[in-house]
């Protein structure tokens, strides 16, 4: 077969229905994607687009309806240690002090304590947590719990690392310098990234590439390239070919937040 | 101002007197803004106040009961002195035979507990963690929950007889029910977040049980394990005054036979304040194990 078609992520036809009492209710339509190895893709969509239901179902904690998700030739199902993610929802386990949370997934893969520690410090030096390491995630703020995560999802070396809305409850302040460490962690480390957002500036300047999502059904509409040079930082946000990227997206998302609005009228 | 300055030459004596007047009524406002603190939903205080109020409630206790009986309102018989209480308590702790009454009920009673722990910590994870679980139990436990434990002391004693089984017995039947149930919404309260990011860490849907579920519910079963222990005092007291020899209850039944009142006030203050105890030793132990439950931000 050709090796070439096989590298990656591969999402084929897939499609989630949810049934209800007023008739089927098309979550996700035939939703085809490939994200390359190394690659930074941004799902970006209005809530109710169906993007956090397509990233759980890559990340096994939903069936599709239809279709399935190849990685690298193989068909995956249920969820996996190859699959980090991050939720929105802050996740630490509070019983655990930071260190042994990013250690967490390492245990279960049964690798040895001095490693486990190890690699636990480089991913916490890699968020700029040292000195934290023994603190317990509810002396923590949010930007701060989220650093965790990251490196905990991080720490178990998954080939794809998934994020549904990791900034979303942090202010905005926070949320910039959080993008910008993400990129940093990104490039000292480079695996495929799978983000879903709802916000323009944070999938434009993070991303390699933005997949534009509509709602009901939920499809890919459109997928922007983003050729800003790499490595990015804060001032990438004013230039001008950022915010042609933004007037391009907002366009778009603009429309589909309307048909939105416009269905919650007629329906009511 | 310049008014003032005029008062102030001419009649000095009443500015000083409004000055005080104005300090009280400053420190009326600071009482009245701290008070409004105080009982703002969910406020704090300061630990001297909480000792001060708690320590104030138990004292306008005693001085109820001491004018109760002092101004002879209520006749000896059925409330006893306060001095006569004390007598008696300090008769009866000299005696061998009390303590040893103490040490039978509190064996009983944290035997039963211990046995309905064991068996409910299992089976409330289970029910709280899988639909099928949930289905078969739930609603078994839910009836039997209902059923008055004292009820069954007859029964009991049919069958099992007067011994110390047949009075753990009754505890059991008590509190197991309960700590199942009150259990199971301890471990679905665990966000469903939490699971799925263990998950996607390697966790297997196995241990995901014991390395997830359960400890992130642990302060929440220790606090229904506080509560539940509560309720087991009273089943004993209860299984006690029927078919006991010996313990606290039985002291009670024996001392409403001589009509000695002081006797049952002396057996009941016990029980309170040994429940105090123990309701004291968990929230001290809860704080102490569980310091990382309490969200600082």
């Amino acid at each position: 077969m050709n090796t070439q078609i096989e590298q990656g992520l591969d999402v084929i036809g897939v499609s989630k229905i949810y049934p209800s009492k007023n008739g089927d209710v098309f979550a996700l339509d035939e939703i085809n994607l490939h994200v390359k190895p190394k690659e930074f893709v941004s799902l970006l969509g209005t809530s109710g687009c169906g993007k956090s239901t397509l990233l759980r179902i890559i990340c096994g904690l939903e069936k599709a309806t239809q279709g399935k998700i190849m990685h690298c030739g193989k068909e995956l199902t249920g969820p996996g240690a190859d699959r980090g993610m991050v939720f929105q929802a802050y996740t630490l386990f509070p019983w655990m002090s930071v260190s042994e949370n990013i250690q967490f997934g390492l245990k279960q893969q049964k690798i040895n304590t001095k490693n486990a520690k190890e690699i636990a410090a480089h991913y916490i030096d890699l968020v700029g947590l040292r000195g934290f390491e023994h603190q317990h995630p509810n002396s923590l703020s949010g930007g701060m719990r989220q650093r965790v995560a990251i490196a905990r999802a991080l720490a178990n070396n998954p080939d794809i690392l998934l994020l549904d809305e990791p900034f979303g409850a942090l202010d905005m302040q926070t949320r910039g310098v959080m993008q910008e460490l993400l990129l940093d962690v990104w490039q000292k480390s480079p695996k495929m990234i799978l983000m879903v957002t709802h916000d323009i500036d944070e999938a434009i300047f993070l991303a390699d590439r933005v997949a534009l999502m509509s709602s009901r059904p939920g499809k890919i509409k459109e997928i922007l390239n983003i050729s800003l040079e790499r490595p990015r930082d804060y001032h990438v946000k004013t230039t001008q070919k950022f915010m042609e990227y933004k007037a391009q997206a907002t366009e778009l998302i603009r429309t589909e937040s309307m048909k939105l609005l416009k269905g919650v009228q007629t329906g009511a | 101002m310049v008014n003032e300055k005029v008062n102030m030459q001419v009649e000095p004596m009443f500015i000083a007197k409004e000055q005080t007047a104005n300090r009280n009524l400053k420190t009326e406002r600071k009482i009245i803004t701290k008070l409004k603190d105080a009982f703002t939903p969910k406020g704090r205080i300061k630990k001297v106040y909480t000792i001060l109020l708690a320590v104030g409630a138990f004292l306008s206790i005693i001085l109820l009961w001491m004018f109760l009986t002092a101004s002879g309102t209520v006749d000896a018989l059925f409330l006893p002195t306060i001095e006569n209480t004390v007598h008696v308590a300090i008769d009866l702790l000299s005696d061998g035979d009390f303590l040893k009454g103490i040490e039978m009920t509190v064996y009983r009673v944290m035997s039963g507990f211990f046995i309905s722990v064991v068996i409910a910590i299992p089976l409330g994870l289970l029910i709280g963690t899988y639909a099928p679980a949930s289905a078969l139990l739930e609603y078994v436990f839910s009836f039997i929950r209902y059923l008055p434990a004292s009820a069954f002391i007859p029964l009991f004693i049919l069958w099992i007889g007067i011994d110390e089984s047949e009075k753990i017995a009754i505890i059991i039947l008590g509190s197991l029910p309960q700590l199942i149930l009150m259990i199971a919404t301890n471990v679905r309260n665990v966000p469903m977040s939490m699971i799925e990011v263990s998950y996607t860490l390697g966790t297997s849907k196995w241990d995901v049980l014991w390395k997830v579920i359960l400890p992130k519910a642990m302060p929440d079963i220790v606090d229904t394990l506080r509560t539940v222990l509560g309720w087991a005092w009273t089943y004993v007291i209860v299984a006690e005054m029927v078919g006991a020899s010996s313990g606290i209850g039985y002291m009670i039944i024996q001392s409403q036979r001589m009509m000695d009142t002081s006797r049952i006030f002396v057996g009941i203050l016990t029980i309170g304040f040994i429940g105090m105890i123990i309701d004291i030793l968990f929230k001290e132990g809860h704080n102490q194990l569980f310091y990382w439950n309490k969200d600082s931000h």
